[in-house]
């Protein structure tokens, strides 16, 4: 087998790797807030976001979502006896809600188990989000760590709006940031992570470690409904 | 031999093709995974926008033939939740710290098991499952419909504070009554029935 077929042969079985990998992460970001571990604490639109009163056109076609694309080009994929392969970003076409455009651009993508932020390995102590100063005063109002400021696919530019724009400030694109797995040695589970669609953002924290801010003040104990 | 003769320049021309194609197939696959994520994520954006706060007027969970007016209930000098009088024991009640029925949040309605030796309005609660409607109407003519995602039954000992008044990302609403083991000594239920519920439409009264 030449090098060049060996390289060919390196490159599919590459993109089968990314398959299971993309995969993955498409898996991850529709993890529920149903189970027993995670709530999901906050959702919030961006707070610019200009709610279409028709269904939403398809188009996000900004240049400064653009320009966020090739930001976020794919790695140079470099083949033993083979020539270098630069793939360029991929732009995603537009679908429909819950977000009007996906792209790989400026928002991180990644596996939960595989985020930036810490592990806990101890016993009592949750994992905790990078720049999270405190886990518990995490707020509806409160922007997710990592959630705006250095998305690099938000048009803070002084531009004014376009037929197709949504606000200076909109982050199109999809993100993830924060950590979900095993805890420490007794099976419980860390689910500190936000991630974002679109103009949507979800926060999941465990239950137990969420004030209850909307029930303005919480009963103690059970219900005496009965006798 | 003819056969041994190939063109050297047959691999070149395949090599790119190859190439092009895995690309091609990275690109697709990455965008079927990236959509697959984003369609099949939590149920934010498929729920109606949340209601303002206004106060709720009537409870009714058709599969259990239940209907009630509501009255506003807090709590009591020790903290835990007032409950209608026991000699109403089919009056419900929201719990009047909590948001409104369609406000973000978890959204609290009480009612009896049973009181004055009659069955209460949530009586059959525990029968409830998942899946079944529930409907709270609002005094600004808006019915909010919420459907049940779980029913749990708990040892008041062990209530789940936490996943009854926990903030939620959307408007839900928690049915309590009690229910369990009935303690003749204490004259009292040892728990709770918990109906989840989860809003999802918007009616007009």
């Amino acid at each position: 087998m030449t090098s060049q077929a060996m390289g060919h042969r390196v490159l599919v079985l590459g993109a089968g790797v990314l398959l299971l990998g993309s995969l993955g992460v498409g898996a991850a970001s529709a993890t529920s807030s149903t189970d027993n571990t995670c709530v999901e604490v906050t959702t919030y639109d961006h707070p610019r976001y200009d709610h279409p009163t028709s269904s939403p056109t398809s188009s996000s076609s900004t240049t400064t979502t653009t320009t966020t694309t090739t930001s976020g080009g794919l790695p140079p994929i470099t083949i033993p006896g083979g020539p270098t392969i630069t793939i360029p970003s991929i732009t995603l076409p537009p679908v429909s809600a819950p977000s009007d455009t996906l792209q790989d651009g400026g928002g991180q993508t990644s596996s939960p188990l595989t985020g930036s932020s810490p592990v806990d390995s101890g016993d009592a102590g949750p994992a905790t989000p990078p720049g999270d100063s405190g886990v518990q005063e995490l707020r509806a109002d409160d922007p997710a760590p990592g959630s705006g400021d250095d998305d690099s696919d938000l048009d803070e530019g002084p531009n004014s709006l376009t037929t197709t724009d949504r606000g200076e400030g909109y982050d199109s694109g999809y993100d993830y940031d924060g950590y979900r797995g095993p805890r420490g040695s007794y099976g419980g589970v860390s689910c500190y992570y936000n991630y974002s669609v679109g103009h949507y953002w979800y926060d999941h924290r465990p239950v137990g470690e969420v004030r209850a801010t909307q029930v303005k003040r919480v009963p103690s104990g059970g219900v005496d409904t009965g006798n | 031999m003819a056969v041994a003769e190939k063109d050297p320049d047959t691999k070149k021309t395949t090599g790119p093709s190859m190439t092009n194609i895995s690309i091609f197939l990275i690109v697709v696959l990455v965008l079927v995974a990236l959509i697959a994520g984003a369609n099949s994520g939590s149920s934010g954006p498929n729920s109606p926008p949340p209601l303002p706060a206004s106060a709720p007027t009537k409870v009714t969970v058709p599969s259990i033939s239940a209907e009630s007016s509501l009255v506003p209930t807090g709590l009591q000098a020790d903290d835990s939740l007032e409950v209608p009088p026991v000699s109403q024991p089919m009056q419900a009640s929201w719990f009047d710290q909590s948001p409104t029925p369609g406000e973000v949040g978890p959204s609290v309605i009480l009612g009896h098991v049973n009181g004055g030796g009659q069955p209460g309005i949530f009586v059959k609660l525990k029968d409830v499952v998942a899946g079944a409607q529930v409907f709270v109407d609002r005094a600004d003519g808006q019915r909010a419909v919420f459907e049940v995602s779980r029913v749990e039954t708990i040892p008041k000992d062990s209530f789940p504070t936490d996943a009854v008044y926990n903030d939620t990302a959307n408007p839900q609403l928690r049915l309590i009554t009690c229910g369990g083991d009935y303690d003749r000594g204490a004259r009292s239920y040892l728990s709770n029935v918990i109906v989840y519920a989860d809003f999802v439409e918007v009616q007009r009264v």
